[in-house]
């Protein structure tokens, strides 16, 4: 898998380099990795967490916010030879990207069908 | 896919997989084991076209500040970082500025300042840009609201009222007197739907003859996260799906006891042969109070539990942003918080 940005992703989104670390020491081997997340927290975290488990190649993934009173999550990331944390990691957001994506689709279909009860008048104020 | 309807006896996997077990003074088998390598034989990994095949969404409800709907088919991780991007990372704008040239009202400056920021304003913030520490207020980052009011006696008002709201004229001062002054072209990009104050009617401050308020008021674009004022949602919740199973049957004046464990309408005394029996129709009605476990007669006839896939997602709007766009919203965050990470770990490695 390629881990190089297209030219035109870098034209068009600024990519924001401090968001994501590794905490040093933590790559000993490709295969294992503790990411560092700037300004994530839970909603984030577990979500992502959730994902990385889902992949048959991840031996352990698990996240953590190691202080309250700093905006940093970090996620930890064991996989097998078959891939690497790096690319675990990528699969991990596509899938959750792609969840995301088919959960808003469901949702419009189903608004458009209009099959609900529609309260017109707001009986609370 | 959750199985569909189980029977009593089970205490097998696939209750323990999909069900959450509510006991009389615990609850058991909470979290989801439904990960590779956990079930031997069954592969579990993520499976895009699996997902799209089982995941259900279904609205219930829908209001202009309210809508209930239920989501099928997803972990909890995913339906908590949308219920708490709801709360907490969907922006809004509020007022964060006041400046205030005069105020000889009972409620102090900051205190009066306090107020005005909890006021629910309503304009589209997708038209707004944040407003970074060091930039100056513009038309594309800053509404401006003038509130000024002076109180008098009432010249109209009866001999002996004793009704300030008669007696005087702008006793109180209400969200609805802060006057929104349009800046550079916003008048013209917001003529559809003029920008003010969710409600009309919120008491800012009271005031007797003599007294007046002159402020300015700058809103700006935030989130949640940063304060409360800027969350879009009075709350967004979910419970999971309740579930009731009968072991064998409740007959007789025990299904009529049994009846009255639960809130109205979740079960149904009916008649079969001459004999009245105990039926579950709605369990969603349900609020799960255990009630039934306490008593002895109905141990072991009785299984509560909680389908752990099934959410009823409950979004309470404030007013700004209708709550079916609140959602979508919510997911687009999500999705692009992804995308930030994925593009920003790509530059780090290329970078070591």
């Amino acid at each position: 898998m390629s881990t190089s940005v297209s030219r035109m992703d870098e034209d068009q989104i600024e990519v924001d380099t401090g968001k994501v670390s590794v905490v040093p020491g933590t790559m000993i081997e490709p295969q294992c990795a503790t990411f560092c997340l700037q300004d994530e927290d839970h909603t984030l975290g577990n979500a992502l967490r959730w994902a990385l488990m889902k992949n048959s190649e991840v031996d352990f993934a698990s996240y953590s916010i190691p202080h309250p009173s700093e905006a940093r999550t970090n996620v930890r990331i064991q996989t097998s030879d078959n891939t690497t944390a790096a690319d675990a990691m990528y699969k991990g957001l596509d899938d959750l990207a792609d969840l995301c994506d088919h959960v808003i689709q469901a949702f419009q279909a189903e608004l458009a069908k209009g099959e609900f009860e529609y309260e017109e008048e707001e009986n609370a104020f | 896919m959750v199985p569909e309807k189980k029977n009593f006896s089970h205490n097998d996997l696939d209750t323990l997989r999909s069900r959450v077990i509510v006991e009389r003074d615990r609850v058991t088998s909470t979290a989801s084991t439904d990960f590779p390598h956990n079930y031997p034989g069954q592969d579990l990994a993520w499976d895009f076209e699996k997902f799209k095949e089982s995941f259900k969404l279904k609205i219930n409800k829908l209001s202009k500040t309210e809508m209930e709907f239920d989501m099928i088919g997803i972990d909890a991780a995913v339906a908590n970082a949308f219920r708490r991007i709801l709360i907490a990372e969907v922006p809004t704008m509020a007022v964060s500025n006041v400046f205030i040239m005069n105020n000889t009202s009972i409620v102090v400056d900051e205190v009066l300042a306090h107020r005005l920021g909890l006021v629910p304003i309503l304009a589209d913030p997708t038209k707004f840009d944040f407003k970074g520490k060091e930039e100056t207020p513009t038309d594309l980052n800053t509404i401006v609201f003038k509130l000024q009011a002076t109180c008098r006696r009432n010249p109209n008002a009866a001999e002996g009222e004793t009704d300030p709201l008669k007696k005087y004229i702008h006793a109180n001062v209400y969200s609805g007197d802060m006057k929104w002054s349009p800046q550079g072209d916003q008048a013209e990009r917001f003529k559809e739907c003029p920008i003010k104050p969710v409600f009309d009617d919120i008491v800012v401050t009271k005031l007797r003859p003599g007294q007046e308020v002159d402020i300015e008021i700058h809103c700006e674009k935030g989130l949640g996260q940063d304060h409360a004022k800027w969350s879009p949602v009075a709350t967004a919740s979910y419970r999971l799906m309740p579930e009731i199973l009968i072991n064998g049957e409740i007959t007789g004046e025990a299904a009529v006891r049994f009846q009255k464990c639960f809130p109205a309408g979740v079960v149904d005394v009916v008649k079969e042969n001459g004999v009245k029996k105990a039926v579950v129709v709605n369990p969603r009605k349900d609020t799960v109070s255990r009630e039934v476990l306490r008593h002895a007669e109905f141990e072991n006839k009785v299984k509560l539990t909680r389908v752990r896939d099934h959410f009823i997602f409950k979004i309470e709007s404030v007013g700004a942003i209708e709550p079916q766009d609140l959602f979508v919203q919510a997911v687009k965050v999500l999705m692009d918080k992804t995308g930030t990470v994925k593009r920003s770990l790509q530059s780090t490695l290329q970078a070591e």
